[in-house]
């Protein structure tokens, strides 16, 4: 309940601390300061009262002095002693003890005896006859008393005059004549009246005392003579101290040795501590002490640190059960934030604190809340998940078990499988016994087939081997060998296998692959013709001072609707000396053309000069004509072997197209123009129709399409009386289509399917008697031309009364072959051998199925 | 007056182009063979050279690599004049640095003459 570290005893030793503390400060310090106060007024009022006390003493022991020195003027007394001194008279001692007891004595109650001494100090004389003869010579009451009036205090018990401690007051006795000494009279007083004034007046003192601070009953106030022993006590006969207590204390020891008062706090002769105050009677070495104990002193001190405890006691428990108390609405909330998360903890997620101090301890409540709150939603979320997944993994468990449930079953199924497995393999012993004898029957059918192929294969006369889909050898003929697996001169023939042919030479793929590797990368091509499944084809290859034509193809087998490569197959061809003949004929037309070139060049270019100097010496008509008619015939020549020249060329494969991207609408603006200005039109119009959207550039040579042109309009004007020729142009898709119209007399039908070809021989009578100006190569130069940039030629209409069209087309994107050959080859229609395109050349083996 | 070199093996050429370019006001020159050619080039140099293709000793392909492999003469204007029709071989002529080719029995002389100065008036020199 009073945990060390709880709020409770904090706010405990807090509130103690805080308000406990200083209070209790406060109050000591108060508390001493009144102490020292009161020590101080008590010291003050003691101090009074002592010297009051003193005054009285004092006074007192004057009047004592009053009273010896008024006896020792008595003259009876002196004369008296005269006479007893003198005469020693007996009966005057007997006289004066009479008087000293009658008349003097009585005068005062506190005079308990007196003494008459001689010079010598015997007694002479006193109130008690039995004294008298006593020495008392050595008393310094007798030896002073001499001198003049002396008082002391003496010492004794029940000595003279049966009194204890009496005042002793001497003084000298003088002859009333001569005033010479005569004796000392000595009178002994009781203490008792010093007593009294120490104490008789001590009531009122008491009283004032007591009026002012309640309690005091042990006031002491007493003398003390210099040999430091009380003697006068107001107490005595109660006291338990008698005159033999030595008082050896502070103001005793400061009055006899340093003639000081004091008043404060000391040790008394009880050693007990009291607040005193001392006068000091300097000559008499007598000590006045007012003394009150601390304790009692200090009573109403005490008296006030007791209550002062007490309440300060008494606030404090105020203050725990406060403390306690109020730790409690601290605690309070704490406790229920405490006992909140236990719950939560415990698991009641919904569980909200509710508190309304109003302070800190509510915001967090409020924070509190709130966190559960979220707390609450995940962990509502978790559990929805939790489900889901649980909920799935029950699906997947009944799955599993599905599962496992066929498994057993497939299981069985598998049992009786084998069983019957069993009973197959017996069966099939049987059939396979029947299978082999056919297997080998078929063996020896496809063996002997194996050899026709192989005999063929081994009679071509190209090269021809087989590769499978790994591009390792597994047929080749001797002709592949010789060309390509080993080097010799290669002095044979192409075609022709001897027997001198190493047939047993080793050839595999690597072989190949190293004699062609400078030139050809032959099991590159294979894998590129085997992947698209596309023949290649090498139409030159340049190797060991041969040419090779190399022809591949990938061999494919139809699986279903899947085409897969198997191998390939390659043809090697020799073709060196064709290729020489090709070159020869080459060079025999550049040669040729040349030749025919040169003169024909001059014949033209002079007549065109005599024309242009000599115009003036040409005046004669038929001169001029003349010259006229021979360049004519230069131009026309010219032209004939230009034609000769092209088709050679286009046949052999030979021409090359400077292809670029071609803005067809110029080019037939400018051809046209050109023809107006350089060709004769008669009097028929060569226009353009402007075409109605814009027309792509086509990829094509400039110069051929306007060979083509002039070719398609010449033929146009040649064959048009009047009207004129239009050529349109047109989009169509990938290609742009000229239309070349003429307004003529059409084509008879019979002609048309002869147009395109070379000289065009079985011409109709219309033509031949046109007189033609050209070879009847035009068109036929022009359909290779166009087919080999890409693009179609043809007539397209004719009609007597209309005119005839015809039209071509270039294409825009420029043309890529399907072979890798370098040179675009035109279709030669003579030639029954085709190259390849569009895969129609695949070695294709047929259905698996 | 422009300097013009013509070298060409065949007579019937050479007295035509020369009566066409002495006419058209121009300064010509003749040599019959690529050597003779080379000769003149170097004690002469010309303003334009029209060299014919086929001719003996040194042909006028190889006397174009030569002139353009020497540093003094391969900014020469080099025009080809030929009847040959190999084109492959005539464009690759004008990538071995001929400004032109003409195939002769092509064009009438005042075109080859059209030619020619539109050559040297883009080259910058006038007649």
């Amino acid at each position: 309940m009073f945990k060390l570290k709880s709020i409770r005893t904090k706010l405990l030793l807090v509130f103690l601390l805080g308000a406990v503390l200083p209070f209790g400060i406060f109050g000591v310090l108060n508390i001493q300061n009144s102490k020292a106060d009161l020590e101080k007024e008590i010291g003050n009022k003691l101090s009074i009262l002592a010297d009051a006390k003193e005054g009285q003493v004092f006074a007192y022991l004057d009047s004592l002095e009053g009273r010896t020195m008024d006896f020792s003027s008595d003259g009876f007394i002196r004369d008296s002693l005269k006479e007893i001194t003198g005469k020693n008279s007996q009966q005057a001692v007997r006289t004066l003890n009479e008087h000293l007891v009658k008349n003097k004595k009585v005068l005062d109650p506190t005079l308990a005896g007196i003494l008459i001494l001689d010079l010598k100090g015997k007694v002479v004389a006193s109130t008690d006859e039995r004294v008298i003869g006593d020495d008392e010579s050595a008393n310094d009451y007798f030896v002073d008393g001499q001198k003049g009036v002396f008082i002391t205090e003496v010492r004794e018990k029940g000595g003279h005059f049966g009194i204890d401690n009496p005042i002793v007051v001497a003084t000298p006795l003088t002859d009333m004549t001569t005033g010479g000494s005569l004796g000392v009279l000595v009178n002994f007083f009781d203490a008792g009246k010093i007593q009294n004034i120490l104490s008789g007046q001590f009531q009122l003192e008491k009283g004032a005392l007591i009026m002012e601070t309640g309690q005091v009953k042990t006031l002491e106030v007493y003398l003390v003579n210099r040999e430091k022993k009380m003697f006068i006590h107001p107490q005595r006969s109660e006291h338990k101290h008698t005159s033999e207590m030595l008082n050896d204390t502070a103001p005793v020891r400061l009055c006899l040795e340093n003639q000081k008062e004091m008043t404060g706090k000391y040790l008394n002769y009880n050693g007990e501590e009291v607040i005193g105050a001392s006068m000091c009677f300097v000559s008499r070495k007598w000590v006045l002490l007012a003394e009150i104990p601390i304790r009692e002193a200090f009573a109403p001190i005490v008296q006030m640190q007791t209550r002062f405890g007490v309440t300060i006691g008494g606030f404090g428990i105020l203050l725990i059960l406060i403390a306690f108390f109020s730790a409690n609405t601290l605690t309070g909330p704490i406790k229920k934030l405490h006992k909140a998360t236990e719950v939560i903890t415990a698991g009641n997620l919904g569980f909200r604190v509710e508190i309304k101090t109003g302070d800190e301890i509510e915001q967090l409540s409020h924070a509190f809340n709130e966190m559960a709150g979220k707390l609450q939603e995940s962990y509502a979320g978790l559990e929805g998940k939790v489900k889901e997944r649980t909920e799935e993994l029950a699906v997947k468990l009944a799955e599993l078990q599905k599962s496992n449930t066929s498994l057993g079953s497939t299981e069985k199924a598998m049992l009786n499988i084998l069983e019957d497995a069993r009973g197959l393999e017996e069966a099939l012993k049987v059939e396979k016994a029947g299978v082999e004898k056919k297997v080998e029957e078929r063996t020896y059918q496809l063996r002997e087939e194996q050899s026709k192929l192989k005999a063929s294969i081994d009679s071509l006369n190209v090269g021809f081997f087989l590769v499978d889909s790994a591009l390792e050898i597994m047929i080749i003929n001797p002709v592949a060998k010789r060309l390509l697996c080993y080097s010799d001169n290669h002095s044979h023939p192409v075609g022709v296998v001897t027997s001198q042919d190493n047939l047993n030479v080793q050839c595999q793929m690597q072989d190949i692959e190293k004699e062609l590797q400078e030139v050809f990368d032959l099991r590159a091509s294979l894998q590129k013709s085997i992947a698209e499944k596309k023949p290649i084809e090498i139409k030159e290859l340049e190797f060991k001072n041969r040419t090779m034509r190399i022809f591949m193809s990938p061999i494919v087998i139809i699986e279903n609707i899947e085409i897969k490569t198997i191998g390939a197959v390659v043809l090697v061809e020799d073709i060196t000396e064709a290729k020489i003949l090709e070159r020869s004929k080459d060079e025999f037309f550049s040669i040729a053309s040349h030749e025919l070139r040169t003169p024909l060049t001059a014949i033209r270019g002079n007549t065109a000069l005599i024309e242009q100097y000599y115009a003036k010496d040409l005046k004669e008509p038929e001169l001029k004509s003349m010259i006229s008619d021979i360049n004519e015939s230069a131009v026309r020549l010219i032209s004939i072997v230009n034609d000769f020249l092209d088709v050679s060329r286009l046949e052999m494969g030979k021409l090359e197209y400077k292809t670029a991207q071609i803005d067809l609408v110029a080019l037939t603006k400018n051809t046209i123009q050109e023809y107006m200005t350089t060709g004769s039109i008669k009097n028929l119009y060569v226009r353009m129709e402007e075409p109605k959207e814009p027309v792509p550039a086509v990829f094509a040579d400039a110069d051929r399409i306007k060979q083509v042109l002039i070719n398609l309009i010449g033929n146009a004007i040649k064959f048009t009386e009047k009207g004129g020729v239009t050529v349109k142009l047109e989009n169509i898709p990938d290609f742009v289509k000229i239309s070349v119209m003429d307004t003529g007399k059409g084509i008879p039908e019979e002609n048309q399917k002869l147009l395109f070809r070379r000289f065009q021989q079985a011409g109709s009578s219309l033509y031949t008697r046109d007189a033609t100006k050209g070879t009847g190569l035009g068109l036929y130069i022009s359909k290779m031309i166009i087919e080999g940039m890409g693009g179609k030629i043809g007539l397209e209409s004719s009609d007597p009364q209309k005119g005839s069209v015809f039209s071509f087309t270039l294409p825009i994107k420029p043309v890529s072959s399907p072979s890798t050959s370098q040179i675009l080859t035109p279709k030669i229609p003579q030639t029954k051998q085709s190259t390849p395109s569009n895969g129609q050349n695949l070695a294709v083996i047929g259905s698996v199925r | 007056m422009t300097k013009i070199l013509l070298v060409e093996d065949d007579d019937l050429m050479v007295r035509m182009y020369e009566r066409v370019f002495t006419h058209a006001g121009y300064l010509v020159d003749i040599a019959k063979d690529g050597q003779e050619g080379w000769g003149k080039i170097q004690n002469n140099p010309p303003d334009l050279i029209l060299l014919d293709v086929m001719m003996p000793n040194i042909n006028g392909l190889e006397l174009l690599a030569k002139i353009k492999a020497d540093q003094k003469f391969k900014d020469m204007l080099v025009v080809l004049l030929t009847n040959l029709g190999i084109q492959g071989e005539l464009d690759k002529a004008i990538k071995k640095g001929a400004v032109q080719y003409i195939i002769k029995s092509n064009h009438p002389p005042d075109e080859v003459l059209e030619m020619v100065r539109k050559i040297l008036v883009d080259r910058g020199i006038k007649q």
